[in-house]
């Protein structure tokens, strides 16, 4: 089903966050923007410049340390992918989901595209499981880094090579 | 292929306190840059930005999504079920369309 | 096979059953099969294949996705019965007076050798190994002369059944290049010599080493893992249900309703339909060819129900798969004991070993263990015919995001033989593609339509 606009009382309840950049695009209606940071290139599909992958991880999460996951982390990427175009990525964080503590962001990050970062996902409480998987491209061999943030600003990474036999990545 | 349309499968049996996977696919060109000369085009490129899904109208997950995620994205999530009741999930392009789709859980 | 022989087998003992069968393989008559020259394809345009003039050029139309290009080559044989052999083996006289350059012939081999071949170079990836490990060519005291001959013309030094190309005697490459890569090869002595020259310590580097990966995108039979069945749902279901254009009755109309969806058949469950793709492709004495399920929706839906429905088109893609799911879990059981069955699983047989195209090479310089059955051609790990291949068509194509049939495989195959292709609906495909899933029936292979691969 197609829609211009969804329902404005859809997430009229949902626990908001402080809407973190000025100047959000305005072509999302309000009440469906939850605040996330969206840089406004995103929102309008121009052209964004290539990022290096410590300005991507700057740009995140300031300077906050990325501490090795360890077994906090499953994060399954294949070890080679024939086709970068589509590269099926799961990652299971065994943290706990509570109203106090919880996992709030897993990002998924591919550090030789041309713009590193592949997806941020945010949870809640509500989640009761910090488990998402979805499928990103790859220009290249690279190394993959599943990332998680606690809501109390904690960040740990896993990463993993993943070869690519036909890049799948223009953008 | 048709744009915007949206798939969602939930486990078949699900009781009350489960956490239940939700996945959801929409088909969508995801377009990625073009170059030209080894430059890239400018113009605006037409992609899935953003994922948001509500339970009974409380949210409960979101993704920012970008040109590298695969065409026609998929995105499996979870979430704790309580009450019977709907599962929204919606797709922002960045051409400002939005594309719905709904499960319904039943206990 | 005649109409009342099959009741008769269909009703009778076993054992007067195999009397009958043995009856009717001395007596019963081969149709001749069309070819496509005489028949009238059915396919879309992109999938005809039309060569024609542009400017002065001429060119072979293709698909517009996935990198077919135009590039004609139609003065190469091809699968089309009638079509020249393949120019026989030739011996190659390495030119005296020219030098070779290592350099320019390392660039060469960067090239098209190393989906085959592994050379001591880390940035060569990904090398394959359907040929030779090269590491230490240079070490094995063969001659220039040899190594020449091997390159112009490898038939001429290990028989007709060599998978390689024919790099010199097909004109791709010239003396000098040859030359060039020859004087590259006598370079690889390894270190020490005979030991392959360490350059990575990446086990999946070497193809030999490499681990095979198949890559994991979810149940092929989940509408939320596999994108050509939401495409499948908004097209060949809403057809199945259309009346014609004339008010011909519907599919459903003949065929039966689709019920709720199960397990199995994700896309609803016809009745009347289950088992159908498990005994295609089948003679169709009418139309004097194998057809499969796509070749015949081809021409029975604008017979019957008035719907256009062109082989490799959307809706025929699409409503094969409605169709074929209707058997998944079902043993492929082709009729091998027909006659005319049997004759085309021959014919495709012997087109599985025919050379075609610039390249020269066969379904089965790949697809046996002969060939690169099993291995890796590059990046890609080719599929063994004899153990596990060509299984379950239509699939969903990641790379390409389509649906593809095993005809826009054959079809995507000519591309790097440089061999032009044929209408997806020729006569000889369907022949081949019999051969293919006679080896299905025989092994008991199952039904899982549609799949999703790369």
């Amino acid at each position: 089903m197609k829609r211009k606009l969804a329902q404005p009382d859809m997430f009229s309840n949902g626990r908001r966050r402080t809407l973190r950049i000025l100047g959000a695009s305005g072509l999302v209606a309000g009440a469906l923007s939850l605040g996330l940071p969206m840089p406004a290139g995103a929102a309008t599909g121009m052209p964004e410049p290539d990022e290096k992958i410590a300005d991507t991880l700057k740009r995140l999460f300031g300077n906050r340390p990325l501490q090795p996951a360890g077994d906090r982390i499953k994060f399954d990427a294949p070890i080679i992918a024939e086709n970068g175009a589509v590269v099926p990525v799961r990652v299971d964080v065994e943290l706990p989901m509570a109203k106090d503590d919880y996992v709030s962001n897993i990002y998924i990050i591919s550090d030789k595209n041309r713009r590193p970062l592949n997806a941020q996902f945010s949870l809640t409480p509500d989640s009761g499981k910090a488990s998402v998987a979805t499928n990103i491209r790859l220009a290249s061999t690279t190394d993959v880094r599943a990332i998680a943030e606690t809501s109390k600003g904690a960040l740990y990474e896993v990463k993993r090579e993943v070869k690519v036999t036909v890049g799948g990545c223009g953008g | 292929m048709s744009t915007g349309q949206v798939r969602i499968r939930l486990p078949e049996k699900i009781k009350a306190g489960d956490v239940v996977t939700v996945r959801a696919l929409v088909t969508h060109p995801m377009e990625i840059m073009a170059f030209k000369d080894g430059k890239p085009v400018e113009k605006s490129y037409n992609f899935i930005h953003k994922v948001e899904a509500a339970y009974n109208g409380r949210k409960v997950f979101e993704a920012t999504t970008t040109q590298a995620v695969s065409q026609n994205p998929f995105i499996s999530f979870q979430v704790k079920v309580d009450a019977p009741g709907v599962v929204k999930i919606l797709f922002h392009d960045t051409q400002g369309k939005i594309y719905e789709g709904q499960a319904e859980i039943k206990f | 096979m005649k109409h009342w022989v099959r009741k008769l087998l269909r009703f009778k003992r076993p054992g007067l059953v195999a009397i009958g069968l043995l009856f009717v393989a001395a007596c019963a008559t081969v149709g001749t099969t069309v070819t496509s020259k005489e028949w009238t394809s059915r396919a879309t345009l992109q999938s005809q294949g039309i060569v024609k003039d542009l400017g002065g050029k001429r060119i072979q139309e293709r698909y517009p996705f996935g990198g077919f290009g135009t590039d004609n080559f139609e003065q190469w044989p091809t699968f089309a019965a009638g079509s020249p052999a393949y120019p026989p083996p030739k011996k190659g006289q390495m030119p005296a007076g020219i030098k070779g350059d290592p350099k320019k012939g390392q660039a060469l081999m960067r090239g098209p050798c190393t989906a085959c071949h592994l050379i001591p170079d880390a940035a060569v990836w990904p090398a394959g190994n359907v040929g030779p490990d090269l590491r230490t060519i240079g070490h094995r005291g063969l001659t220039d002369a040899h190594l020449y001959q091997v390159i112009y013309d490898a038939r001429v030094v290990f028989g007709e059944t060599s998978p390689m190309a024919p790099f010199g005697a097909s004109g791709m490459w010239t003396a000098q290049q040859i030359v060039d890569v020859v004087a590259y090869l006598q370079t690889l002595k390894g270190n020490p010599p005979g030991v392959p020259d360490k350059v990575t310590d990446d086990k999946q580097w070497n193809p030999f080493t490499r681990d095979v990966v198949k890559p994991d995108y979810g149940d092929p039979l989940d509408l939320t893992a596999n994108p050509v069945l939401g495409l499948a749902d908004s097209v060949a279901v809403p057809l199945w249900r259309k009346p014609g254009p004339k008010g011909q009755q519907s599919c459903a109309g003949c065929h039966g309703n689709i019920g709720a969806a199960d397990a199995q058949r994700p896309l609803g469950v016809i009745a009347s339909m289950a088992g159908v793709g498990a005994r295609y492709p089948k003679w169709i004495a009418r139309h004097s060819r194998m057809m499969s399920v796509e070749d015949f929706l081809a021409v029975h839906a604008p017979e019957t129900s008035g719907h256009e429905m062109p082989s490799q088109g959307e809706q025929n893609l699409t409503m094969s798969i409605l169709v074929k799911s209707q058997s998944n879990g079902m043993p492929y059981q082709i009729d091998l004991k027909d006659a005319n069955v049997a004759a085309a699983v021959k014919r495709g047989q012997e087109l599985f070993q025919r050379r075609v195209g610039q390249r020269g090479q066969s379904c089965s310089d790949c697809h046996t263990a002969r060939g690169g059955g099993n291995k890796f051609l590059g990046g890609r790990f080719l599929a063994d015919v004899e153990k596990d291949a060509m299984v379950n068509h239509p699939y969903w194509r990641t790379a390409w995001q389509r649906p593809i049939d095993i005809r826009i495989r054959m079809q995507w195959c000519m591309t790097p033989l440089l061999a032009n292709m044929l209408p997806g609906d020729a006569p000889e495909y369907a022949d081949l593609e019999t051969f293919l899933i006679s080896k299905q029936t025989q092994r008991g292979d199952k039904l899982l339509v549609p799949r999703i691969s790369h």
